[in-house]
């Protein structure tokens, strides 16, 4: 583990940080910092329109990274969008040609934001039905009752892979085996995978993946949707514009049938190959032991708050390492602000998951989430700031 | 002083822990929301004849809310849309807050990131008061 944190040039300008703020953002190492920095040295140019070589070495970058993360995450292709709440958000617009007041879209209570808000709008602009999956006090997703809330009439089941606040991760090849043969798309908030449970995402079996690019070591303002080409050949393009056409009259114009249909305009050339420099960087470690790593360090701190008589959320199944915590009288954002007097970042408020809060009748949180470079004596240093935090207050 | 001191300045603390007319007075028909939806801090103010506030929200929310309602007593609705304004732009950066309950908030560069929680109910007074009609 210490040598991987010495590819994040962030901790060597802050050698004492404790970054458990990993579910919101990654680090980014230093190969996909100089990727996007050497991009706009040495070859910037657009992609689609110059012929001459800086173009060229655009468009190589823009067609080998699609091909690098299809091939990384083993799908049949994706597209780029600027991130998860885009991702979905295309989707939403894209599916309503095929949604009417007799479907239905199952959705679960622990879906981030960006998986809920664009199906609401999508439910209200064509009367379908939003029906929501449960989960149990312990952080479990309901899947008996998502087999009773599933019809013939189901059209979109959408979902979040790892809760972001909770850290369980969900089943979707049970899931996918609910499913069966209804005529339904099975999609996939990817967020909290796609940086190190890649695995799970390569063995299970949904129609599209969502994801953005900074939750995987990579720069912000890009991110991908993994799709199998059955979905996006049912999908009519999200936006219009230069980039997508392949002939324009005065009152229509064709569109081209490759992916690059969805993504009108100037790509963001230089965060694809920062995006292209995270694949590599991630297909280099060891995920096998990362995942151990993070999930022991998870496990390791529930169990001291919990020993702390802290309230933690969930109990802590399969954690994706991922604790959200609250500790009694003091408000998450005092204790986020006491923490980062000790040079511990995390997240304090609902973390876009209102329904997850709502469940445990609470407004806010403290949640720590770790990565590839946290280490074990962070959890110590944890433990020992929230001590002093509990006795500052009190 | 610390970095945690300079934010969680004792006076601040002993304000959060005991906030003035912290009661939830439904008997008071007027009320407003002063709500967070990033944090999820609320407080509903009930607006009588003396204001009281109840709610959820942090030590720094608390405590500006609780300082906010004693220094509005006895000041005309002019008096408090002209005094929120003074104390909003001193936290923004842009004039300096010199009244003596409220020294606590003198220096902002002290609570970085939280400016929200200081302006929750300001904000939320002030939007009241300008929709009063005249």
């Amino acid at each position: 583990m210490f040598a991987i944190k010495n590819n994040f040039p962030i901790f060597k300008a802050h050698p004492d940080l404790i970054f458990t703020d990993n579910a919101s953002t990654t680090q980014k190492p230093a190969a996909v910092i100089e990727a996007i920095s050497q991009y706009y040295r040495e070859m910037n140019a657009n992609v689609h329109r110059a012929v001459y070589d800086l173009g060229n070495q655009s468009d190589q970058i823009y067609r080998d990274t699609r091909q690098e993360i299809c091939e990384f995450y083993q799908k049949e292709t994706c597209i780029f969008t600027h991130g998860t709440t885009d991702g979905f958000n295309k989707l939403a617009m894209s599916l309503e040609n095929q949604i009417d007041s007799r479907s239905n879209i199952i959705v679960t209570e622990m879906e981030h934001h960006s998986n809920l808000v664009p199906w609401q709008e999508l439910c209200q602009r064509t009367g379908a039905e939003l029906r929501l999956v449960g989960m149990t006090d312990e952080g479990t997703l309901d899947y008996e009752q998502m087999e009773k809330l599933m019809d013939d009439s189901t059209r979109i089941v959408s979902m979040v892979h790892i809760s972001n606040t909770l850290g369980t991760i969900n089943d979707l090849k049970r899931v996918r085996k609910i499913i069966g043969n209804r005529n339904a798309w099975f999609l996939v908030d990817a967020a909290q995978s796609c940086a190190i449970h890649i695995d799970l995402i390569q063995n299970s079996d949904a129609d599209a993946y969502i994801f953005g690019g900074h939750k995987m070591f990579g720069p912000t303002g890009v991110g991908i949707l993994l799709a199998k080409k059955k979905l996006l050949n049912e999908l009519p393009p999200f936006h219009f514009g230069g980039g997508m056409v392949t002939e324009v009259e005065t009152l229509k114009s064709e569109y081209k049938e490759d992916v690059t249909r969805f993504e009108a305009g100037t790509p963001p050339i230089a965060q694809i190959a920062g995006l292209k420099e995270a694949v590599r960087f991630i297909s280099e470690v060891d995920l096998g032991q990362c995942r151990q790593n993070v999930s022991r360090l998870a496990k390791t701190l529930r169990a001291r708050l919990e020993a702390e008589g802290f309230d933690c959320l969930g109990k802590g199944q399969d954690t994706a390492g991922i604790v959200s915590v609250t500790f009694g009288d003091i408000h998450p954002h005092d204790a986020a602000s006491f923490l980062n007097t000790k040079n511990i970042a995390v997240r304090a408020g609902h973390h876009c998951t209102q329904l997850i809060m709502k469940k445990y009748g609470i407004q806010a949180c403290v949640r720590f989430s770790f990565s590839i470079y946290n280490r074990d004596q962070e959890v110590d240093s944890i433990m020992h700031a929230i001590k002093e935090m509990k006795s500052f207050f009190s | 002083m610390s970095r945690l001191n300079k934010m969680y300045q004792e006076q601040l603390l002993v304000e959060a822990k005991n906030p003035y007319h912290f009661d939830k007075r439904i008997d008071i028909e007027e009320s407003i929301r002063a709500y967070n939806p990033l944090c999820g801090d609320r407080y509903d103010l009930f607006l009588g004849e003396e204001i009281f506030f109840h709610g959820f929200g942090c030590a720094i929310s608390k405590a500006s809310t609780s300082l906010m309602i004693k220094f509005l007593e006895g000041k005309s609705n002019e008096e408090a849309i002209h005094s929120i304004k003074k104390f909003i732009k001193g936290i923004e950066g842009g004039g300096q807050i010199e009244e003596e309950l409220l020294l606590i908030f003198r220096n902002p560069d002290h609570f970085k990131g939280r400016h929200d929680c200081i302006k929750l109910s300001w904000n939320a007074m002030l939007k009241y008061l300008l929709n009063l009609p005249s």
